[in-house]
């Protein structure tokens, strides 16, 4: 066959509450963008440094996830690399590359780094007031497969 | 806690470009195709070519330099978004716009055999980034 592998595991936490619409055949796409945070020691001043990455993350057929993926959860994702192309308003090629998520884990944790503190996981997750993820048609002046743009990623 | 690991098998698409930076360490890019192939609602079978940048720094990029189009290897690595500016054509005048490229920094290259029958001479060829 193909002989290719493909495959992506990040530990991470939800920039912002994730954002599920639908398809016309009803299928729901759920995305977010995920922190991944490199940290290293500088060679000259010897001071740790670190770098926040951000990872827009794409998963299929999950709606009733999405309800718990929030601003600062900490998540498990694994999936693999996709990047796509669209034009934007002025006509130029633009290529976004996403992770398609196939397993997504909640590891707890909301509204800081620091994992686990609120109870483990699913135990701790369900909140009444969840909203449920409204589809939403895509009026505004995006490409269709676009949810999230850079607009959302803060740098 | 955080964690940002790839992995990748497939085929570079053409021979690796180097470069030297200007604080004297080396710089080695390619482009690496995965083809994902999957069972569609009629029973046939669909596939994708994904393509992936690669970036290898220090001593693996001498590796990764020696590598040809074709070759078939495992790349292991880390996901980074880069956002850089880029000089585009906007009419007459020439703008500045920022363009977000991903990029996997490889930490480690395996060479596989390319009859793909043989683990242990591509274990030979392996060269591991410097800790």
């Amino acid at each position: 066959m193909a002989r290719s592998v493909n495959k992506v595991i990040l530990i991470g936490n939800l920039g912002r509450d994730a954002e599920t619409k639908f398809t016309p055949s009803g299928t729901s796409v759920t995305r977010f963008p995920l922190a991944t945070t490199r940290r290293w020691k500088d060679q000259q001043s010897g001071e740790w440094k670190d770098e926040t990455n951000w990872t827009n993350v794409t998963v299929w057929r999950q709606e009733n996830l999405a309800n718990y993926l929030t601003k600062g959860k900490q998540v498990y994702v694994e999936g693999r690399l996709q990047t796509r192309s669209y034009d934007d308003k002025d006509g130029k090629k633009v290529y976004a590359t996403d992770v398609i998520a196939e397993d997504i884990l909640l590891l707890g944790g909301r509204g800081d780094s620091a994992p686990m503190e609120e109870g483990s996981g699913m135990a701790s997750a369900p909140r009444a007031q969840a909203p449920r993820p409204r589809p939403s048609a895509s009026t505004h002046d995006e490409p269709p497969e676009m949810g999230i743009t850079d607009d959302d990623i803060p740098f | 806690m955080f964690k940002n690991h790839v992995d990748l098998i497939g085929f570079l698409g053409s021979d690796p470009e180097q470069r030297q930076l200007e604080n004297g360490s080396q710089l080695t890019s390619f482009s690496l195709a995965t083809k994902t192939s999957w069972k569609n609602d009629s029973g046939s079978y669909d596939s994708r070519t994904e393509w992936h940048r690669i970036v290898v720094w220090g001593k693996l990029a001498q590796f990764a330099a020696s590598l040809t189009k074709g070759a078939h290897i495992e790349v292991e690595g880390e996901l980074r978004h880069r956002t850089y500016q880029k000089q585009i054509q906007a009419g007459k005048k020439a703008v500045a716009v920022d363009v977000t490229a991903a990029e996997i920094h490889a930490s480690a290259i395996r060479k596989l055999d390319r009859n793909g029958s043989s683990a242990s001479s591509g274990e030979d060829l392996s060269e591991e980034a410097p800790e």
